[in-house]
């Protein structure tokens, strides 16, 4: 069923040594600057860039050789040498570790607090066997956070802080798996299969490959769809000729099983990923490509029945939620609505902010305008159409997620490994003349350091440093059972432990009418919204408070005059008072006198 | 006769046997989870992987570990519906599992 595009004759055999060996040499060097690089990179430069800002001269050439030992790899090494691979292997490693490493290796702590808080879910149900909705509704979905406590807890209290650190990079590195599994049923050409592993890589800035249930739905889908396309594959037409289609239908058991499983072990994970599951699998069916003519339905029904009964807690009361129709400040936000705000909202910033939006929005344009074309080129091709339907199902299926903010970055991720494969196959098309590898080696580094702005831009706030980890751990190992605790905002190594001993709430999930506190007597609601919640603690860090600007529209520096009133004389006492990390403490009795305003123009 | 059940099945006995020395062996705890871990998520891949026939390297990395996660992931999900959950409990069902999941595919081999 597969289609050679872009296969050339092979070189002789001193060219192909000749390759091998500038692929690896250019490798090596790029492994050396990076190594080098990493002794030189000073952290306080990272600003709304991200780390593009602090990346030295070197840390740069390393990925331009990364890339450009990519490109030779793919062009000039012939694919019957052992060394293809090997190299393929090496250069894309490259990659990933300047791309995803970096940031890994130089902290003193590891990034992503939501990460964090997954650790809190693993920490509770090894500690409790527990998964208490009523603690919070994303236990509803405990597979992952279960799998996580028997994983890590067999020997004792899970030890989770060094799986955040490396998670990304090792995502990064084994989706290319399923990946390369998929597209081989679709890419005959292995060049063109090693070029759309780069353009993955590269075109991965959606940032959702952190420690959570939905990278490792995300590996889970990816492995169902290949296993049905290599184990029940089929080459017969698609439901256009419904009858035929039908009749080439097999269900070989075992392979039916596994994927049935994998589709369960998803489905108890996470609440998105089997949406984007059944729209992959809908595709394959459909058209033809596998003969399990009716797994979609199983994926379905598995779906269905843990959203109804397991799901409750997500949407019992909020039926709206199901088609996509939001609350906020008391008003029904649509479809539409969420997938403009997704767009918009995020080109409102100013200075630095509005670069690394445009960086995001340009990058996925960039993806899906060479998707489109590679598929109207190979429109000829059943592979690359159904490459290029692939790549958009995910975005049919929006509306079926209930998920606002988010929906639209899981659809790009779930749509990138094809686009990836139809724009690897795009790239074959380019003749292999120096001059033209030159201009896509500057080309895909363009794009790789856009990649690197859009990824890590905007998210100084998921920087944390070691002095503040071990502050929440201590802070979580003295304070008492039942104590009320208020943070700033959720930006922080936040409830990794013993989630289930004290009551959480953020300032940033307050309640105001519109673009959070502004005005008059902004700092008078703040305080009269803190005293109605009556917190025993109160934790403060300049990040969790940054986010609650960028994410939630409060004004920049909107945290300044509560946290004067709080630690003025008559209110709170600073039991941790440091520029990084405030934690204040409140006497039972306290509450904010009425008509303290320190208004917030 | 195809051997490759037999061989998975060998290899996930010794893992097994060594998460079990390991666990009561005095080391730190951050070793022997991860060393419990691995031979968890290794065992369970290749209870996914023994039931089908040989395959390419990508997606039979991609089974073991996708088995790896996926079968760790049911088995806990069964023990907390029940209300019957402990992380050993859970390690110990997993191992099981993967084990008779195995050597079913050997006698299914065997009776071929």
């Amino acid at each position: 069923m597969t289609t050679a595009i872009g296969e050339r004759r092979h070189s002789p055999e001193s060219s192909r040594e000749r390759s091998s060996t500038v692929a690896l040499s250019i490798i090596v060097i790029g492994l050396v600057l990076w190594v080098i690089s990493l002794f030189s990179i000073d952290l306080s430069k990272v600003n709304g860039l991200g780390f593009a800002a602090a990346f030295t001269p070197l840390t740069w050439s390393a990925l331009v050789l990364a890339i450009a030992g990519s490109l030779v790899t793919v062009y000039f090494v012939p694919t019957t040498s052992a060394n293809f691979w090997r190299l393929m292997v090496g250069a894309l490693s490259l990659v990933i570790a300047v791309i995803h490493g970096t940031p890994m290796v130089l902290e003193s702590a590891p990034r992503f607090f939501e990460a964090y808080n997954h650790v809190g879910f693993i920490d509770y149900i090894a500690q409790t066997g527990q998964h208490s909705v009523e603690l919070n509704n994303r236990l509803s979905w405990f597979g992952a956070f279960g799998a996580g406590a028997t994983l890590s807890g067999t020997a004792g209290l899970p030890h989770l802080f060094g799986a955040i650190r490396v998670f990304p990079w090792l995502f990064a590195m084994v989706i290319l798996l399923p990946v390369h599994s998929i597209l081989t049923k679709f890419v005959a050409d292995q060049r063109a299969r090693a070029a759309a592993l780069l353009l993955f890589i590269i075109g991965n800035w959606i940032g959702q490959d952190y420690f959570s249930p939905q990278a490792i739905a995300y590996f889970m889908s990816m492995t169902t769809v290949a296993l049905i396309l290599h184990l029940a594959p089929s080459s017969g037409p698609s439901v256009r000729r419904l009858k035929a289609w039908w009749s080439n239908r097999r269900s070989p058991l075992a392979p039916l099983i596994l994927a049935t499983l994998f589709t369960v072990a998803i489905v108890l994970a996470h609440q998105l990923s089997p949406v984007m599951l059944i729209a992959m699998v809908l595709v394959v069916v459909l058209s033809g490509a596998t003969s399990l003519r009716s797994f979609w339905l199983i994926v379905v029904a598995i779906f269905l029945t843990w959203f109804t009964v397991g799901g409750y807690f997500f949407w019992g009361g909020h039926l709206a939620l199901l088609f996509g129709v939001h609350q906020e400040s008391n008003q029904s936000v649509g479809l539409t609505t969420i997938i403009a705000q997704n767009l918009t909202d995020r080109l409102q910033h100013g200075g630095l902010e509005f670069f690394v939006a445009i960086a995001r929005v340009g990058l996925a344009g960039v993806y899906l305008s060479l998707g489109a074309w590679s598929t109207w080129k190979g429109r000829r091709s059943r592979e690359l159409r159904i490459l290029g339907v692939l790549s958009i199902a995910p975005f049919f299926f929006l509306g079926a997620t209930g998920y606002g903010g988010e929906a639209l970055l899981r659809a790009v991720f779930f749509a990138l490994p094809f686009l990836s494969g139809l724009i690897g196959i795009l790239m074959l098309r380019v003749k292999p003349k120096k001059m033209t590898i030159i201009a896509l080696v500057v080309a895909l580094s363009l794009l790789a350091s856009v990649t690197e702005i859009a990824r890590y831009g905007n998210e100084k706030f998921e920087r944390i440093s070691a002095d503040q980890l071990s502050t929440m751990e201590w802070f979580y190992n003295s304070i008492p059972t039942g104590s009320r605790v208020l943070y700033f905002g959720n930006a922080a190594p936040l409830n990794f432990t013993k989630i289930q001993d004290s009551y959480s709430n953020y300032m940033c999930y307050f309640h105001f009418d519109k673009d959070g506190p502004k005005g008059k007597y902004a700092n008078d609601e703040i305080l009269r919204q803190i005293g109605s919640f009556a917190p025993d603690m109160i934790v403060w860090t300049p990040e969790s408070a940054d986010f609650s600007s960028h994410v939630y529209h409060f004004p920049i520096g909107w945290d300044k005059p509560a946290l004067s009133y709080l630690t003025s004389a008559g209110n709170g006492v600073l039991v941790v008072n440091r520029p990084d990390i405030k934690i204040i403490s409140f006497d039972p009795s306290w509450s904010p006198r009425r008509g303290v305003s320190g208004s917030h123009a | 006769m195809n051997r490759r059940p037999q061989t998975f099945a060998r290899i996930a006995m010794v893992l097994g046997i060594v998460a079990f020395i390991v666990h009561y062996l005095p080391l730190s705890d951050t070793l022997q989870s991860q060393v419990a871990a691995a031979a968890l998520i290794v065992m369970s891949g290749l209870s996914f992987l023994t039931w089908i026939p040989r395959q390419r390297i990508d997606l039979t990395c991609s089974m073991i570990i996708a088995g790896g996660i996926a079968l760790p992931v049911l088995v806990s999900s069964a023990l907390l519906i029940l209300n019957w959950y402990t992380p050993d409990r859970a390690a110990m069902g997993t191992g099981l599992f993967a084990l008779a999941s195995l050597f079913s595919s050997v006698k299914m081999e065997k009776m071929r």
